[in-house]
């Protein structure tokens, strides 16, 4: 399994939903990221599936709320380094 | 045995016969007298599509991973020498995935290219072949989709694939014609099978039912699309080519 950095996480992410890695912390909630919609959640699970093998169904991905379920999501199957 | 049907026990190589639309194909086509060869990558798969289909000298089993286009020449030339002549080629071998635009990176579409053009490409330029094909001429089918005629969210690489197929069969169709080898295309709309369960995992139940409920005769089933299959194979069907049947439940003419 390969590990990535919370700063790499963020920056993954930041590239899946357009969005500038400044503004995106733990704390950030979906509804503020207007890149984070259906089409930004598909290229998330595109990414999580290609690059950490994590294959995540429609229903896991609406219920996560803010980026740090995302976090939580990549810690859970050892994809982010501690 | 079968030399009273219409396929009259004349090969045709199937791709993609280990599931879904090709297994489907494969049975509707040794019904009506053809003998198929089944392409696929899983031994067994492809030998439980020769057990649904019958008799077992109806069907040849072929592993082969149409993503080594490389592979693809030799095989189909090593199958005329030992069968004999060909006389059609289905190419329903596919690649699906949702993938939006930002995901859609070189790699990844390129996948799919390989599996729904190239490697049928590679197939068809094997099976043309003077030594090949039948000499009084032959029947190319290729599997499409509606996404060659419409769009949809998340599937840019599926979509040009598709659309790429569409084309290069209107061309194939055109060049061949002066040796009598029809060349057309099925567009299928949404059928239940593994593939599309596959590709439509990242879809919510909501996602799939919107996209069910835009066929005016609901979902497809398999079968629905191999008959539309054997019909536009079928050698007495001598004046079809360059065309493009939907087999889609009504989705396209909204």
């Amino acid at each position: 399994m390969q590990q990535i950095t919370t700063a790499d996480a963020i920056k993954m992410l930041a590239e899946a939903f357009d969005e500038p890695a400044a503004r995106l912390a733990a704390d950030v909630s979906r509804d503020s990221i207007p890149g984070w919609d259906s089409m930004g959640a598909l290229t998330l699970m595109a990414e999580l599936d290609e690059r950490f093998g994590i294959e995540l169904s429609a229903d896991e991905s609406k219920k996560m709320t803010h980026i740090r379920d995302v976090l939580a999501l990549l810690k859970q199957h050892g994809a982010l380094a501690a | 045995m079968s030399g009273s049907l219409p396929f009259a026990d004349r090969w045709v190589l199937l791709s993609g016969a280990s599931s879904g639309l090709g297994r489907a194909i494969a049975i509707e086509l040794v019904q009506r007298g053809a003998r198929v060869v089944l392409i696929g990558r899983r031994r067994e798969m492809l030998e439980q599509t020769a057990a649904l289909a019958g008799a077992g000298d109806r069907t040849d089993v072929c592993m082969l991973d149409l993503q080594k286009l490389d592979d693809i020449g030799p095989t189909v030339a090593s199958l005329a020498a030992r069968l004999g002549r060909l006389y059609g080629l289905v190419h329903c071998a596919g690649l699906a995935q949702t993938l939006p635009l930002a995901s859609s990176k070189p790699e990844r579409t390129r996948s799919m290219f390989d599996v729904n053009l190239f490697a049928g490409l590679e197939l068809a330029r094997s099976f043309v072949r003077r030594d090949v094909v039948e000499e009084t001429g032959g029947a190319m089918l290729w599997i499409a989709s509606v996404y060659a005629h419409v769009g949809a969210p998340g599937q840019v690489g599926y979509c040009a694939t598709k659309g790429a197929v569409l084309a290069a069969t209107r061309a194939m169709a055109l060049e061949l014609a002066p040796r009598r080898i029809r060349v057309n295309s099925l567009s299928p709309g949404l059928v239940q099978t593994e593939m599309t369960e596959a590709s439509g995992s990242r879809l919510s139940t909501e996602q799939w039912a919107r996209i069910a409920a835009l066929h005016p005769l609901g979902t497809g089933r398999p079968e629905d699309v191999a008959r539309a299959a054997a019909f536009m194979l079928d050698p007495s069907n001598t004046w079809i080519t360059g065309a493009d049947l939907a087999v889609d439940g009504g989705y396209l003419i909204q």
